[in-house]
């Protein structure tokens, strides 16, 4: 008797580990053998939002009105797989579906990575179940990090910004002339100028006289780039924040083509560029691995602060009287855009065939994901910077707050005329990797600020990014 | 002399149910692990791209061709030897010695068992994170205290020369618990006699040590060199999550490549290439040390 209920029980578990992948399949494909078996059908949306996060709220509520006001439509399930770091966890599980061909309707994808997926046939174009005059709705920049050979494959529901703060208190020991050197937030102003503010900032840091004022001793750095964030894997912040530089100096790290380095990466501009970074940590103003949250915490004077500081900083860190400026240029007549804009954006999968009522669905739920409705839902729930032109007038700079006022005020300005996506490229995330890792950090870890060092560095990026591009090329 | 066929002692139904028993267990590992090493050895002969898993075809052996001229392959697997070549000695060394220590009969020995033993049962990534913040150059405990005692602030992590030999102390200690019960039991099965002959002859303590403790824990020694030489060459987490992989590539391992540039960088033919001739030189590792320690 034992064993025969022994025996019953091993086959219940082989039963089990061999029947737990079907029911997975069935759940999250969506695909229309559900329908052949009277399963209702339904769009299936996976976004690299946590559920419990305001992002992953904000859909959620979304996607609810949608299906109430839309009953009689295939209804909408939203699934939540929480990313780490750049974005891992969530990509894995994108992997993973790909490898499988079981990819939902529609996902979210980091801006800069839509290119690899269209080239990789993973992703549809959207031009065929969109409006057109709901896409000319968009910001520049937000058109610009969707289209690919000028076909439009995403549609970001946010856009973004960066800012250089500085905190009040620190700023205000410093002599008149060299205050005056800061511009007002409808001002632009240069690296060069940004550097001689931060280096005097620097001689209070470790002048005597200034030692028994606490915002100044508190001082670990000067300017936090953000760069500890590098080696744990948020390669994207060198691109993020430190290409805008070079771009404002007339150059790029890429050709249009998106594969084509020499004569960018290594122009005489882009080492410029990075020569100027370089003297930021070849002169003691900032750090390679800074401590954590070091401009929030009083521990650096300034920063190149994302969009994310102005909540965490008014809700978490009221002491400190941040003020906020526009990204500074190289050159200064520079006329074109260069700000940092771009974010994650949804897509919809190659499985949505043309012409079905579903591709028509699909298209209408990614409308109403990303119209100016939903923006300004988005910017209420989570301080997201809208990416529709419209919308872009929700941002509130009229607070009790003056210092989140002038934030947003900049950002503001930045999203409606300087804004600009990165490089459309199909072996993007192995650029901005590359870029990363071989040499923005190795100038900041090794503080270099020597041009002939700094080729060096770029040179062997190259050399490995071209050995890795190859496979695009044959 | 005549070949007899051995008649089975079990009969068909006793053998048929210990099948049965077993099936779970085979399932799993034929889908976790003989299966995987099969699709490995598949895919290192192809192309495989993970955004393009239909697309796959047979290159030959072009991967295992070009990890000859990727310097960064090499220069990996430079740093996961220097690794091991200075964590088993200092790991299995600190081990020997707090098994020799908590072998003593001394007060609250039980609480020093668990004290060494403690790093050991916990997460290598909570070890790694809490190192990060103990270690870091501006901020960090650790340079508190040197300067507090006059010595000039240490980069540690952020330090090309500095990073690696940093990870192996922390890798030592971390590990060393484990080891530490592994010696502590071969210890325990040393018979006292031996030791109190060695006293009746003279002997002092090191020379018991030298001609008693150490022959005695071969095998244990033996056994320990091996896995955690094979432990070592897998070092992953620890560099992933204090330097990834930095400063300059100085900490990044095979592991870590493998990792990153088959789930990053999506090359799974590549990576799967580079796993099989990884898998091959543990294999001969494993038998070499086994030989070496055999043949003393």
């Amino acid at each position: 008797m034992k064993k025969i209920v022994a025996l019953i029980l091993v086959f219940a578990l082989v039963l089990s580990t061999t029947a737990c992948g079907d029911n997975k399949t069935e759940e999250n494909s969506g695909n229309s053998s559900n329908k052949d078996n009277g399963v209702k059908e339904k769009i299936v949306i996976w976004t690299q939002a946590a559920p419990d996060h305001p992002e992953g709220k904000m859909f959620a509520n979304r996607i609810e009105a949608y299906n109430a006001e839309n009953p009689d439509a295939m209804q909408v399930e939203i699934q939540n797989f929480t990313r780490a770091g750049s974005g891992s966890g969530y990509i894995d599980k994108l992997n993973a579906a790909i490898t499988s061909n079981q990819m939902p309707d529609i996902f979210t994808l980091d801006g800069p990575d839509v290119a690899s997926y269209v080239e990789a046939g993973v992703i549809r174009s959207l031009d065929d179940i969109l409006d057109t005059a709901f896409v000319n709705g968009f910001t520049d920049a937000m058109i610009e990090q969707g289209t690919v050979n000028s076909e439009l494959y995403a549609l970001g529901y946010q856009d973004s910004g960066v800012v250089v703060m500085y905190n009040e208190d620190v700023i205000n020991e410093l002599p008149e002339n060299v205050r005056s050197i800061i511009p007002g937030p409808d001002e632009d102003w240069t690296w060069t100028e940004f550097y001689e503010v931060a280096n005097e900032v620097n001689a209070l840091r470790t002048d005597p006289e200034f030692q028994d004022k606490e915002h100044i001793s508190k001082l670990e750095l000067t300017v936090d780039f953000l760069t500890s964030d590098i080696p744990k894997g948020a390669y994207e912040i060198a691109m993020y924040f430190l290409l805008p530089m070079i771009w404002s100096n007339n150059a790029n790290v890429v050709a249009e083509d998106g594969l084509t380095l020499d004569g960018y990466l290594d122009s005489p501009e882009t080492i410029e560029a990075l020569k100027v970074f370089g003297d930021f940590f070849a002169n003691d103003l900032a750090l390679a691995i800074e401590p954590e949250k070091s401009f929030h915490t009083g521990k650096a004077a300034m920063a190149i602060g994302g969009f994310w500081f102005i909540n965490d900083l008014t809700s978490n860190y009221p002491s400190t009287k941040f003020r906020s400026v526009r990204y500074p240029k190289m050159d200064a007549d520079f006329d074109g855009n260069y700000t940092p804009s771009g974010s994650w954006a949804f897509v919809a999968s190659n499985n949505v065939e043309q012409g079905t009522d579903k591709a028509e669905q699909v298209g209408d739920v990614l409308e109403w994901l990303t119209n100016d409705e939903a923006a300004e839902e988005y910017y209420h729930a989570n301080g997201a910077i809208p990416g529709r032109t419209n919308a872009v007038s929700v941002i509130d700079t009229d607070t009790e707050n003056p210092y989140h006022n002038e934030a947003w005020h900049v950002l503001k300005y930045q999203v409606e005329n300087t804004n600009k996506a990165r490089p459309i490229s199909v072996g993007y995330p192995y650029l901005s990797e590359t870029f990363a890792r071989d040499v923005i950090m190795r100038i900041a870890q090794n503080e270099i600020n020597d041009t002939e060092t700094i080729e060096q560095y770029v040179d062997d990026a190259i050399k490995k990014i071209k050995f890795e591009f190859d496979r695009y090329q044959k | 002399m005549e070949l007899t066929k051995k008649k089975s002692k079990y009969s068909l139904k006793e053998s048929l149910t210990a099948y049965i028993f077993l099936l779970p267990a085979l399932m799993l590992a034929f889908t976790f692990i003989i299966l995987p090493i099969f699709s490995a050895f598949v895919n290192g002969f192809t192309d495989y791209y993970l955004l393009k898993p239909d697309e796959k075809i047979f290159i030959g052996i072009d991967n295992f061709i070009r990890m000859a001229s990727d310097t960064l392959l090499l220069r990996t697997f430079k740093n996961t030897l220097y690794f091991v070549l200075l964590v088993v000695p200092l790991q299995l060394g600190m081990a020997l010695i707090l098994a020799l220590i908590v072998n003593k009969k001394i007060k609250f020995n039980g609480y020093y068992r668990m004290a060494y033993f403690a790093p050991a049962v916990l997460s290598l990534v909570v070890i790694s994170i809490l190192w990060s913040v103990l270690l870091n150059p501006s901020s960090g405990l650790a340079n508190q205290i040197l300067m507090s005692v006059g010595i000039p602030r240490q980069k540690f992590l952020t330090s090309t020369t500095q990073a690696m030999p940093t990870i192996v102390v922390i890798s030592a200690w971390s590990g060393c618990g484990y080891q530490m019960l592994i010696f502590l039991a071969g210890l325990k099965n040393i018979e006292n006699s031996l030791y109190e002959a060695a006293e009746i002859d003279g002997a002092n303590s090191w020379k018991k040590f030298l001609h008693i403790t150490i022959p005695s824990l071969r095998p244990v020694t033996m056994f320990l060199i091996i896995t955690t030489t094979i432990q070592a060459f897998k070092l992953i987490v620890q560099p992933m999550v204090m330097t990834g992989g930095g400063p300059d590539y100085s900490t990044m391992t095979i592991l870590q490549y493998i990792y990153e540039y088959g789930f990053r960088h999506r090359n799974v033919g590549y990576v799967s290439a580079i796993t099989l001739v990884f898998t091959l030189f543990l294999v001969i590792v494993s038998i070499l040390i086994k030989k070496v320690l055999k043949e003393e």
